[in-house]
């Protein structure tokens, strides 16, 4: 798991570093927007982000709403740091898309708690996205009989395309893991028998 | 101002005295150089710089609990934001002094560690 915190101001960016440097997962830093966005896109996988709001090149923002369209393909986690008492910053943030907020200044303990929660959100998307690809992998991997079948009304073989008819066992074997056995129902038997003792004579 | 500002930012820490050190000394390197990317500002007119320069101090301030410090800078910010570079001129000697005391508090208190 990554983090990346990115803050323009050396000594939030300090207090942040020490509050999540033990967590086990690999911390980068950016010090302005523009850094910020070129390590959310040099990298795969979960990444959780603690992103001031105002930085010198692209804002906390605009960060967040590139990171949401990033994040249909990769879970992005966003703490927006936030000016204490501006409800408009905290507002704006959520709407753009961050997960979370802290306002400044900040406890390195109260931020080590929202990250560990981001750090659970991310494992838990990581474990249901690879419990999906691990389901439709299954899923592709099922024979399906569906839809319309045209079928010869009079020998019962399926129509493939629009030159090939194929037998219906043959057609039910290969779109199903049904397999057959041969025999002759008591309906048939006579007719079979019949059959058999004129050609043997 | 005494050691207040240095015991704000211990607890911060949760008491660590390595990283309170480290975070002082960065401080301490950062915030004469933010001053007078301010002063540049306010001199130059530039709005914007003042706007961001302002913000990222009261940011750093706050960490100490520097509250007459965080109270200017954020009306400076304000000015700024609405393009009123003039109007925040006579902030300046406040934003100052107040910043003075706070860099002489943090030394001293860094010193004690």
């Amino acid at each position: 798991m990554q983090i990346l915190i990115a803050d323009d101001e050396p000594v939030s960016l300090g207090l942040a570093r020490a509050a999540l440097t033990d967590t086990g997962c690999d911390v980068l830093t950016a010090a302005d927007g523009d850094l910020a966005w070129t390590a959310i896109e040099a990298r795969t996988g979960p990444m959780l982000v603690v992103l001031d709001r105002m930085m010198p090149g692209v804002d906390g923002l605009e960060l967040c709403r590139r990171a949401q369209r990033t994040g249909a393909s990769r879970p992005i986690y966003i703490v927006m740091v936030t000016s204490a008492g501006d409800p408009a910053d905290l507002a704006e943030g959520l709407e753009a898309g961050a997960d979370d907020y802290i306002p400044k200044p900040f406890n390195r303990a109260e931020l080590r708690a929202r990250a560990n929660v981001g750090l659970r959100m991310l494992a838990l998307q990581e474990s249901l996205a690879r419990r999906v690809a691990d389901l439709e992998e299954a899923l592709a991997s099922v024979k399906q009989l569906r839809g319309l079948l045209p079928m010869c009304s009079y020998c019962k073989k399926i129509r493939v395309d629009d030159t090939y008819w194929q037998q219906l066992e043959t057609y039910i074997g290969a779109h199903s893991d049904a397999r057959f056995s041969h025999g002759i129902c008591p309906e048939c038997f006579p007719h079979v028998l019949d059959q058999v003792n004129r050609e043997e004579r | 101002m005494t050691t207040r500002p240095c015991a704000a930012l211990l607890e911060r820490v949760g008491g660590d005295q390595d990283i309170f050190v480290e975070l002082c000394d960065v401080f301490l390197d950062d915030a004469p150089r933010r001053l007078d990317s301010i002063r540049i500002a306010l001199e130059s007119g530039d709005a914007g710089a003042l706007r961001r320069e302002a913000h990222a101090f009261r940011g750093e301030a706050a960490a100490f609990d520097a509250a007459d410090v965080v109270t200017v800078a954020r009306e400076i910010e304000q000015l700024a934001a609405a393009g009123d570079v003039q109007q925040a001129h006579p902030l300046w000697p406040l934003l100052e002094g107040h910043s003075r005391r706070l860099i002489d508090a943090v030394r001293a208190g860094r010193g004690r560690h």
